[in-house]
């Protein structure tokens, strides 16, 4: 199947993205790689598409210690940052986890944020590190990371039938000296099992906490296992 | 410093990718090659690094200067 019709319109700036979204049925075109499979099936019928993609939202920004991505910031241009390596190596080590390289090359951070999927990793690394979405009218701007903490370690694991699809399962957790966020794919911070590593807990006991959070035995177990491997890796025992 | 976001000309493109405001460098997707990073050195605000001009009008290396040889 091919799209229903819709009207194309390329934003050169924000300003004109919002212009143009101000309409009934508009949607907001990032890197198309969620979008265009649901128009292709015709699972989704914008009357128009905004394409944001040189409205000048896709620099990685460091300013006074605060990483800000751009909406349209590419996966595969986060994957290869030796600045996020460097100082936010859980979103390095989530993106690998997405897709395949060619669909990282372009598909957007913001997208993988606004599409929400809930196996999605990236929302799910941002959550842990306690990212601030900005938006402006409808339409999604940048991420904003805060520093990481003193001392923080990092650690993703997920569960995948294969190579490139979506997880069943997945943890990202960041650690610092008096901190622990643990976010689940889909169900997003795990507080319990937050408080239960900030009072001392080893990884196993705080990943049970963690799998309390879903539903069903398969899909706890598996909750269960990333979470304590995301612990292991950030350096919990 | 002020960072060009685009160097183009009939031959290619170099895309700025990232800022890191705290150590003073950009780096800039050469499309086709690789990302090749550049720090400010002196001159003033919106001044186009020569390395970055070398990059598009390389003297010696053909069009793009290969990114083993920018520092």
């Amino acid at each position: 199947m091919k799209p229903a019709p819709f009207e194309y319109v390329a934003a050169r700036s924000v300003g004109e993205a919002l212009e143009a979204l101000d309409a009934e049925g508009a949607w907001v075109l990032a890197g198309g790689q969620s979008l265009l499979p649901l128009l292709n099936v015709r699972s989704v019928r914008p009357s128009r598409l905004v394409d944001i993609n040189h409205a000048g939202l896709g620099l990685i920004r460091r300013r006074e210690g605060v990483l800000h991505l751009g909406a349209t910031v590419r996966q595969a241009a986060l994957e290869r940052s030796s600045l996020i390596a460097e100082r936010w190596p859980l979103l390095a080590e989530a993106v690998r986890h997405v897709g395949h390289a060619a669909t990282r090359s372009r598909g957007t951070v913001g997208g993988s944020v606004v599409h929400a999927d809930p196996r999605a990793q990236l929302p799910a690394a941002l959550a842990a590190l306690d990212a601030r979405f900005v938006h402006e009218g409808r339409l999604l701007v940048s991420i904003e990371v805060p520093p990481p903490a003193a001392g923080a370690r990092v650690g993703y694991a997920e569960f995948a039938r294969t190579r490139g699809v979506f997880a069943d399962a997945g943890a990202a957790v960041v650690l610092a000296p008096g901190h622990a966020a643990i976010a689940l794919l889909g169900t997003g911070r795990a507080a319990r099992a937050e408080a239960a590593v900030r009072a001392g807990a080893n990884a196993r006991e705080a990943a049970a906490l963690a799998a309390e959070e879903v539903e069903g035995d398969h899909h706890r177990a598996l909750v269960a296992d990333v979470t304590r491997r995301a612990l292991e890796r950030a350096g919990r025992r | 410093m002020t960072w060009p976001e685009f160097l183009r000309d009939e031959h290619g493109t170099i895309v700025l990718e990232e800022i890191d405001e705290h150590a003073g460098s950009a780096t800039y997707r050469v499309y086709g090659r690789r990302s090749l990073t550049v720090t400010a050195a002196g001159g003033s605000d919106g001044d186009v690094p020569d390395t970055l001009r070398d990059a598009l009008d390389p003297p010696a290396f053909g069009r793009f200067v290969p990114a083993s040889r920018w520092t």
